[in-house]
């Protein structure tokens, strides 16, 4: 190929991608359209201009985190329908004795810690009208529990391979599973959770400081009539903690992630037999196109070698002391994720960090620090992570909207707050990231 | 061919935007209508208002999103007290509550699309317009009953 054609299409490639991307940022036509349309361009000008063909783009799909996005939402779509949240809100709620410091703390870590297993977005819709209902009926401002949980739902999906989507794709690509997340994240995640939750305290301090009217009321609440289901929330559990244990060992039996989460929800299906309909109904079918659209793009621009010249402008990551690199990358990563969103930022970069193990050098400190940057990073804005415009639209049903700039002050605040924290692991603990 | 425009109720009362909450329930108490729409004081259609649109005022709108509250014992600060009534009342106008995206048919309209209307939608009544005005209301009711006089 001629240097002029080369240039051509980098540039064809890199406009439709910029231009995609402008779209969804600019939320003129819905992210799903938009990356939609970008990809069938990418595609048909890509053979136009003999860069990209579909085949090609075919093979750009990762297959292995579209199975287990799918995989794990059809398992919550069934534990979403057994109380189970509920149940986790109120105890969470009668633990903390209606106090409304300790119930930030107890809300949060619960969310926190469902968010490491399940869906974020599923554990937010649901967790929400029940903290703004036990807000509301202590008389008071649910605004501090809802950006708790979302914040601390964000910060709990770094710690494993499925609680955040970026994570499932920097799995998936960089070949690292389960245990490697438990071991090389979760520690951090849980520190930051504890660090977030005090600069939290502080941050509401004045919301937090009302005594709450009626605490008799949460008393009084009744968790175990939550439970629509006791038979069917003892099966949902069993396979759950199956699925959980399998990823503790699908890397020693050589099984792809997406796999078993694929075995565990066929095992729930045939375990509750629910209307198939109405279960797959439930399955965020929107990510899962847009997560293909995104792949099926960046493929188109990985082809023309974009990201080939982009890796040489950062090759020096991966020939400089790694530390220095690790931490250059962590808060590039929350910065961009911040602005573009977690998962377009994620699906730039794995390419590029791949590209750089080429060259030999050891790359997974920088696929943590990529875990990190953009798990963190996407609790800057509203559109840092989906989960975020989730709970600014639940927020707007009650009297305590979150507005983008409230967004902006509290969730800059919690992201500096981790930043830092994984600043400090990163530097003074590199052996943890190796 | 049966036209809405026989059948329609014409000249309805009709309530306008910022007639209070208080107002609309006094209207609803004298004439046991299911619906009152509401008008501009050209008499352009804004929108429509229900009982359950008022009913409601007294629920969170999140509540929607809750498939369960069995659980709950005490609402507390929700509780529906004196006060509460008091605020809704004079506070809440009926641009607050009115659903403003309306089904309506025109006068020319037959009425074999006005009750599929009905069915579609699921609802009782439908405002019937001539040139963007208001001129009528045509209920399941009138229908029924014009229908086995005929």
């Amino acid at each position: 190929m001629s240097e002029g054609s080369l240039i051509i299409n980098q540039l064809v490639a890199g406009v439709i991608f910029g231009a995609t991307l402008i779209l969804i940022l600019s939320e003129r036509l819905h992210r799903v359209i938009a990356a939609m349309s970008g990809a069938a361009l990418m595609v048909i000008l890509g053979m136009k201009f003999g860069f990209y063909s579909p085949d090609e783009a075919m093979a750009a799909v990762d297959f292995n985190t579209l199975g287990l996005l799918i995989g794990m939402m059809i398992i919550v779509a069934h534990l979403k329908r057994t109380g189970l949240f509920n149940f986790l809100a109120i105890k969470s709620a009668k633990v903390a004795k209606g106090n409304p410091r300790y119930l930030l703390a107890t809300l949060g870590i619960a969310t926190a810690f469902v968010s490491m297993f399940l869906d974020n977005v599923t554990t937010i819709i649901l967790m929400a009208p029940i903290t703004i209902l036990m807000a509301d009926a202590l008389g008071i401002s649910p605004l501090p529990f809802l950006m708790t949980e979302t914040l601390l739902s964000n910060i709990g999906g770094v710690g494993t391979l499925i609680g955040d989507p970026p994570n499932i794709i920097i799995g998936s690509s960089a070949g690292l599973g389960f245990n490697d997340f438990i071991i090389h994240l979760m520690p951090l995640a849980i520190v930051t959770i504890g660090g977030s939750l005090l600069t939290l305290n502080l941050v509401f301090n004045k919301e937090l400081k009302i005594k709450p009217k009626n605490i008799r009321h949460i008393l009084s609440l009744d968790e175990y009539e939550a439970i629509r289901s006791a038979r069917g929330l003892k099966r949902c559990l069993v396979v759950l903690g199956g699925v959980i244990l399998l990823f503790f060992f699908h890397q020693q039996l050589e099984i792809p992630s997406s796999f078993v989460a694929l075995i565990g929800a066929s095992i729930i299906l045939l375990f509750i037999r629910p209307d198939p309909e109405e279960i797959l109904k439930d399955v965020d079918w929107s990510v899962v196109f847009f997560f293909t659209a995104l792949f099926v793009l960046v493929g188109g621009i990985e082809r023309t070698g974009i990201l080939t010249l982009i890796r040489s402008k950062v090759e020096f990551l991966g020939t400089t002391r790694m530390v220095l690199s690790s931490l250059l990358l962590l808060w590039i990563s929350a910065l961009s994720s911040s602005i573009i969103g977690n998962i377009p930022f994620t699906m730039i970069m794995t390419p590029i960090i791949k590209h750089i193990a080429t060259g030999g050098a050891n790359v997974n400190p920088l696929w943590w620090s990529l875990a990190l940057g953009v798990g963190f990073g996407g609790n800057g804005t509203p559109i840092g992570a989906t989960v975020n415009v989730m709970a600014i639209s639940l927020s707007e049903k009650t009297k305590y909207p979150i507005s983008s700039k409230e967004w902006i002050k509290i969730g800059s605040t919690v992201t500096l707050t981790s930043l830092t924290i994984a600043t400090l692991f990163l530097a003074f603990l590199p052996a943890l990231f190796k | 061919m049966m036209k809405v425009r026989d059948f329609m109720s014409p000249n309805p009362i009709a309530v306008s935007t910022s007639n209070t909450f208080r107002e609309v329930v006094e209207l609803f108490y004298r004439h046991r209508f299911d619906i009152f729409p509401v008008v501009d004081e050209k008499k352009h259609l804004m929108g429509i208002i229900s009982k359950t649109d008022l009913i409601g005022v007294f629920v969170p709108e999140y509540f929607n999103l809750l498939d369960n509250f069995s659980f709950v014992k005490d609402f507390g600060a929700l509780e529906i007290n004196k006060e509460t009534i008091e605020l809704i009342e004079h506070l809440f106008l009926v641009e607050d509550l009115m659903v403003s995206r309306v089904v309506t048919v025109d006068e020319e309209t037959t009425l074999f699309t006005a009750i599929a209307l009905m069915r579609n939608n699921q609802i009782k009544c439908l405002p019937v317009l001539r040139e963007d005005k208001l001129v009528g209301i045509i209920s399941q009711t009138d229908i029924l009953k014009a229908l086995l006089r005929e």
